[in-house]
């Protein structure tokens, strides 16, 4: 498909509810077609930020921008903005065909273009044929995808989704997420995803931005932030991330870095204490302490040779190369 | 703007269309008609209106204000619909003109029909009936034939009197009588003894006096007179009767012996009556002799005019001597009555 | 700089006619300011020294009694009804509802006429042991305070049970599942879980149903219960003024809007939980001793709050009719009532959705003095009938007598009382009197509602009104028929504005028993109040039985309740 997205552009925006700063001198711009995640903890404003650009809050001071244009005077129902929730919120009242006929309705199509328009959205999202009922009666992974298909159908420039995989099982979520991703490449619209998911962000985006506390703290590829965490915080929040001091000052290693062999004899510079032995499946996860230092490393499984056991002696290693240093 | 402009025929029908659905179109002045806004009880007078009809072909239209219909008249203004007004006591007439809420009539039917003491001197309204307010005892055990209002407060009636509340108008009436002979003080000392001789507390009706008379609640209590004849008729049905039946009437008298306390009905013409004329036919009516025949034998009044016929059944409690105070000066004492209830915790 | 976006074009239509009803909502109080401004003279010290503290002593022990009453039974009752299962629970459960249905002061009425030393009972009594003399047995005298405690307490108690129930239903019945799996008894879960969960509808129902009795005047009045709202009404009658009658009024309202934000607070941000899907869990059977307690439990308030009113309506109507037939106007007076009724009902639903719609704690619109709208439009609930009535009387003729000058002096015609002629004045009265009902069942309902379905409306590109009316309409259904159908009750038994407001040669069922019961034709009078009764009856049938048919998500969210005092 040849459509594509619009930008979003958010300058300097500071949001207060009562006391409380919820969005702080915030900025973020995100490029026509991108597919830009906003991750961060719960109460870090994110769902706020996806209202503010949406239009449903109003806020102190800064602007928000949608294809260069400020939306300042430009109301909710005319930024043709889709909105995916969270909950999905679907209106009980009316069936999945009324659903997501409703904007469509809105805009005063006929009828028959409407049944039309429904049909092919609840194809596109693989649920034909259930127009008629209501949505109590469905599965969860069902509601969400007719909130997809309800949002879709008006042709929006932007897709709006807050945390909208949340309450799905795992499969379901990562079966959604490949549909989405191949939503997105056939539709080239805009899509701001927020989730506190890690693992999501760095599945579907093309680019992740970390919020903490009302603030953007980084932003980059999936690659970039993963790789090169700006501070420590970004760091240990997506992913797992040994985070240490040295002589040259902080540093974070992936525990995928680390490497482990059994130490025999004493303690001394390298050597750690097994605390904890996850068995991830893929490989196990230790824990190990050295002093003041708590060292986690994921290694293969070792298939045939004794397993570590708590209280035994490692020495650890690592590459210099990849470890990070904090700028 | 769309918004305002699909609400607007919505609110235009809730404005003009529902009244009018409600089949409640404003009032104008029609030609054979006349308005009433009456605080007595429209069963009382409907007998009256429609042997006025029937007479002279005029619409009568009544409507019941309890209270505030002095109120109303007074909001309406210019454009009230009411021609006559009709009050049941003295002091909500006095009330009326004193607001300037009724005109001046000058009917010489009315004034040979209506004694001089019962309505104002330049005719801003007229009494149209009369009421004894008398002393109703047990008939089994009450022995007494002759009493006074001064006597209500004997301690020999300890826990045995009944009555509806002091600040009803019919008592604040007798109250304001009695300041009027006795002074304040004396009749302050009298309301304190009657309230120390309550069987019950003061409430419900005047009904409800005989009624707990029947049932031994109290010996002796204060009702007007025509609630005997509407009892004892057995037009309030059964009961009643029976409740009317087990009391004996006493038209008691001030210590001084000169007569009872008699409070009137009556009627004004209002200040901005559509139907003057109309109304001026009906208060003519209603002093004539069929209506007072009818006040006399439907309500069991006294009629105001003189020589016109009392009901048997109120003829039956004796000869009314009315008590000579003037009611301008028994209505001066109004306030101070009302008050002086207050201040002993009469109904309390 | 606020940057609000578009969202509030949207709303400026409801915000226009928010401020438009506050300002009406305000009519009768400016109406008593008027008249209390005009000052009453040496009278207030009198009132003060001799009047109000007694009634202000009597109201107190009146509110505290049938709070008490009301809280007791109400709780009770919808306790046993929502979690156990005994003889009669299914027919109990609708009828615990029917004392809606009678006026107070016909309650009042009927209890002294039954319970008097010459009526039906004593004389029973009498006959069973041999008497003769009416003083032979000792009956409590029922014109009295605890006699008005349990007149009021025994018709107002479903205020309480209906909210009270409808929460107990919906949010409770897991909760307390799970308490018991903790090991807690039934009675402890009720203590501990239920009671607490089920605060803020008791309060709102207690509330209620205080202000009901806070304002009742015919049954006090006829009780000898000389309450604040009866001194109000002597101060007019007996000692000849407003000025007086509306200065205690004003004090009135002040201390009753006082106890109302009190109680809003005390239970602030304790939102009414919204439902779960969770089914309640299967009813805790009582048999033996236990089973006849709960029905005798509940069956009582039914019989002394509906039974033996309607019962002795019956047979006074009955003696009546059996002589001289219906009375040939009933149909009419029925269709009056029946008529202001609904329209009243209809205007009063349909502005308190538009209120609370633009009142909503949503995005781009909430707080701000929109959100204290619906709040002032519920004070016509904190004031007594009469009071409204006379403090509606000033503004609505003088806007009636400027219309008039107004039209004469343009088109030389003139249109006379065109409010206050017609039935315009009382629909008025009842709209302002009775606005908190469905203001208070809307709120509750929209309180249940997820804020994101109306935000995902509008991001679909819905305004506001088609937002309002196919989504939110729809979804409050049940919230608008439980306040429409309270709203219907309580207008077909208002008295006191009724009286002095409907149109010239009008009678609707209340006044026609009025006149009558002030003529002392009782029986005339308890033909009409049968009707009433009956007409009543309709919608209270259809409460019930729509909250029987949905038992896990009873359809009427009813928490008149959030009806009053500020979000
Ligand atoms: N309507 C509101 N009123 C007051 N505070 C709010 C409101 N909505 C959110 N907040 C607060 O703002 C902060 C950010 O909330 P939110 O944007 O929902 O965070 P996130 O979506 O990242 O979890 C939180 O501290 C939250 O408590
Ligand atoms: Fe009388
Ligand atoms: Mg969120």
């Amino acid at each position: 498909m040849t459509k594509r997205g619009k930008s979003v552009r958010i300058e300097g925006l500071t949001k207060h509810y009562g006391s409380a700063r919820v969005l702080d001198d915030l900025s973020i711009d995100i490029a026509p077609g991108e597919f830009c995640t906003l991750l961060g903890a719960s109460g870090s404003g994110k769902t706020t930020l996806l209202k503010v650009m949406v239009g449903f809050e109003p806020f102190e001071s800064g602007r928000v921008s949608i294809d260069g244009r400020d939306m300042r005077d430009v109301p909710v129902e005319r930024r043709n903005i889709g909105m995916v929730f969270q909950n999905y919120a679907l209106f009980p009242n009316m069936n999945v065909g009324a659903n997501i006929g409703f904007g469509l309705e809105v805009r005063g199509m006929a009828k028959a273009a409407i049944a039309r328009r429904v049909d092919d959205a609840l194809a596109q999202v693989g649920l034909a044929g259930i127009a008629d009922r209501p949505p109590a009666e469905l599965s969860g992974g069902q509601q969400q995808r007719v909130a997809l298909a309800r949002a879709l159908v008006i042709d929006p420039d932007i897709l709006v989704m807050d945390e909208p995989l949340g309450a799905l099982d795992k499969n379901l979520r990562q079966a959604i997420q490949l549909q989405l991703k191949q939503l997105h490449r056939a539709l080239g619209l805009t899509i701001v995803y927020v989730t506190h998911d890690q693992d999501e962000a760095l599945h579907l985006s093309d680019r992740i931005a970390i919020m903490d506390a009302g603030r953007i703290v980084q932003q980059g590829t999936p690659r970039e932030v993963y790789f090169k965490p700006r501070t420590p915080f970004v760091a240990t929040f997506l992913g797992e991330c040994n985070v240490w001091n040295d002589a040259a000052g902080p540093l974070a290693l992936r525990p995928e870095h680390v490497a482990v062999t059994k130490a025999e004899g004493a303690a001394g510079p390298g050597v750690a204490v097994v605390e904890a032995v996850i068995f991830l499946g893929g490989g196990q996860k230790i824990v190990a302490r050295d002093g003041d230092r708590q060292v986690t490393a994921i290694v293969p499984y070792p298939v045939g040779a004794p397993e570590l056991q708590i209280g035994e002696r490692i020495r650890y290693s690592y590459d210099e190369c990849s470890v990070h240093r904090f700028a | 703007m769309r918004f305002i402009r699909d609400w607007r025929p919505a609110v235009s029908v809730l404005l003009v269309g529902l009244p009018l659905a409600a089949g409640l179109t404003p009032t104008g002045a029609a030609a054979a008609e006349v308005n009433v806004y009456t605080t007595r009880e429209p069963g009382l007078i409907k007998p009256l209106f429609e042997a006025f009809t029937k007479q002279t072909g005029i619409e009568v239209r009544a409507t019941f204000v309890q209270q505030g219909l002095a109120e109303r008249v007074a909001a309406e203004g210019r454009n009230s619909p009411a021609d006559l007004l009709t009050e049941a006591d003295y002091g909500s007439l006095i009330n009326l003109a004193e607001r300037g809420l009724t005109q001046k009539i000058d009917s010489a039917v009315l004034n040979r029909a209506v004694p001089v003491a019962l309505r104002d001197p330049d005719g801003a309204w007229y009494a149209l009936s009369m009421r004894a307010r008398a002393i109703w005892v047990s008939k089994d055990r009450v022995l007494d034939q002759t009493l006074t209002y001064e006597n209500l407060a004997d301690p020999r009636w300890k826990g045995r009197v009944c009555t509806r509340a002091g600040q009803h108008p019919y008592n604040v009436g007798l109250i304001s009588r009695m300041i009027a002979k006795n002074g304040a003080e004396a009749t302050g000392k009298w309301l304190a003894g009657v309230k120390a001789n309550l069987g019950r507390k003061p409430g419900g009706g005047d009904r409800d006096v005989a009624r707990d008379i029947l049932a031994g609640i109290c010996d002796i209590g204060i009702g007007n007179s025509y609630y005997v004849g509407l009892m004892r008729s057995g037009k309030g049905g059964k009961d009643q009767e029976s409740w009317g039946n087990a009391i004996r009437v006493i038209l008691p008298t001030f210590a001084d012996g000169k007569g009872s306390h008699v409070d009137v009905s009556g009627a004004a013409v209002a200040r901005f009556a559509p139907n003057k004329d109309n109304a001026i036919k009906l208060l003519e009516f209603m002093v004539g002799d069929e209506a007072q025949k009818i006040y006399a034998e439907i309500d069991y009044e006294y009629p105001v005019k003189e020589g016109a016929k009392i009901d048997p059944l109120i003829a039956a409690l004796g000869k009314l001597k009315i008590d000579p105070e003037p009611l301008i000066s028994v209505a001066a004492r109004r306030k101070e009555a009302s008050q002086l209830v207050d201040k002993i915790g009469f109904d309390h | 700089m606020t940057v609000r976006g578009e969202a509030r074009l949207a709303v400026r239509p409801l915000a226009a006619l928010s401020a438009t009803v506050a300002v009406l909502v305000l009519a009768p109080v400016g109406g008593l300011v008027f008249f209390a401004a005009r000052g009453s003279g040496d009278l207030w010290p009198h009132l003060f020294a001799n009047v109000l503290p007694a009634a202000l002593r009597t109201t107190l022990a009146l509110l505290l009694g049938v709070g008490v009453v009301v809280a007791v039974v109400g709780v009770g009752a919808a306790w046993l009804v929502a979690m156990c299962r005994f003889p009669g629970r299914r027919w109990l459960e609708w009828a615990l509802l029917l004392p809606l249905s009678i006026p107070t002061y016909i309650g009042a009425y009927a209890y002294l006429d039954v319970l008097h030393p010459v009526g039906p009972v004593q004389t029973g009594l009498r006959a069973i042991f041999g008497l003769t003399d009416p003083r032979a047995l000792w009956f409590p005298e029922i014109r009295s305070l605890p006699g008005a405690i349990l007149v009021l307490g025994a018709v107002l108690y479903p205020y309480v049970y209906l909210p009270t129930r409808a929460l107990f239903l919906m949010e409770s019945a897991s909760m307390v599942d799970a308490a018991r799996s903790l090991g807690a008894s039934r009675w402890r879960a009720f203590l501990r879980v239920a009671m607490p969960l089920s605060r803020p509808a008791v309060a709102a129902g207690v509330s209620l149903a205080l202000l009901e009795t806070l304002n009742d005047i015919g049954a006090s009045s006829f009780l000898g219960v000389n309450t604040l709202t009866v001194s109000i009404y002597t101060t007019w009658t007996a000692r000849s003024s407003i000025e007086g009658a509306a200065q205690i009024a004003l004090v009135m309202l002040v201390v009753a809007s006082a106890l109302i934000l009190l109680e809003r607070r005390a239970r602030h941000g304790k939102r009414f939980a919204a439902g779960g899907d969770a089914p309640p869990s299967a009813r805790v059977p009582l048999s033996g001793v236990a089973g006849a307690g709960a029905a005798a439990f509940c069956a009582l308030p039914v019989f002394v709050g509906f039974a033996v009113p309607a019962s002795y309506l019956v047979v006074q109507a009955w003696r009546r009719v059996s002589v001289f037939g219906l009375p040939e106007e009933l149909g009419r007076w029925i269709a009056n009532t029946v008529l202001l009724a609904s329209i009243a009902t209809g205007i009063a639903v349909a502005i308190a959705l538009v209120l609370v719609y633009a009142a909503r704690p949503l995005a781009g619109n909430g707080g701000g003095w929109r959100a204290a709208v619906p709040r002032i439009a519920s004070l016509g609930y904190a004031m007594p009938g009469t009071v409204l009535a006379v403090g509606l009387l000033v503004p609505v003729a003088a806007l009636d007598n400027l219309v008039d000058d107004a039209m004469r002096s343009l088109f030389g015609l003139s249109t006379g009382l065109l409010l206050s002629g017609s039935g315009a004045a009382v629909i008025f009265a009842y709209v302002l009197r009775f606005l908190a009902i469905p203001i208070g069942t809307i709120e509750a309902g929209f309180a249940k509602i997820d804020p994101a379905i109306e935000l995902s409306a509008r991001s679909l590109g819905a305004g506001a009104r088609r937002i309002l009316l196919r989504i939110h309409a729809p979804l409050l259904r049940p919230a608008i028929l439980a306040g429409a159908l309270l709203v219907f009750v309580d207008c077909m038994k208002e008295l006191p504005a009724t009286l002095l407001l409907r149109p010239f040669d009008f009678e609707t069922l209340a006044t026609f028993i009025y006149a009558e019961a002030a003529r002392g034709t009782y029986e005339d009078g308890a033909i009409a109040a049968l009707a009433i009764v009956a007409v009543s009856l309709l919608p209270v049938a259809v409460v019930g039985l729509s909250g029987r048919r949905e038992q896990s998500a009873p359809a009427f969210p009813v928490q008149p309740a959030v009806a009053v005092g500020p979000a």
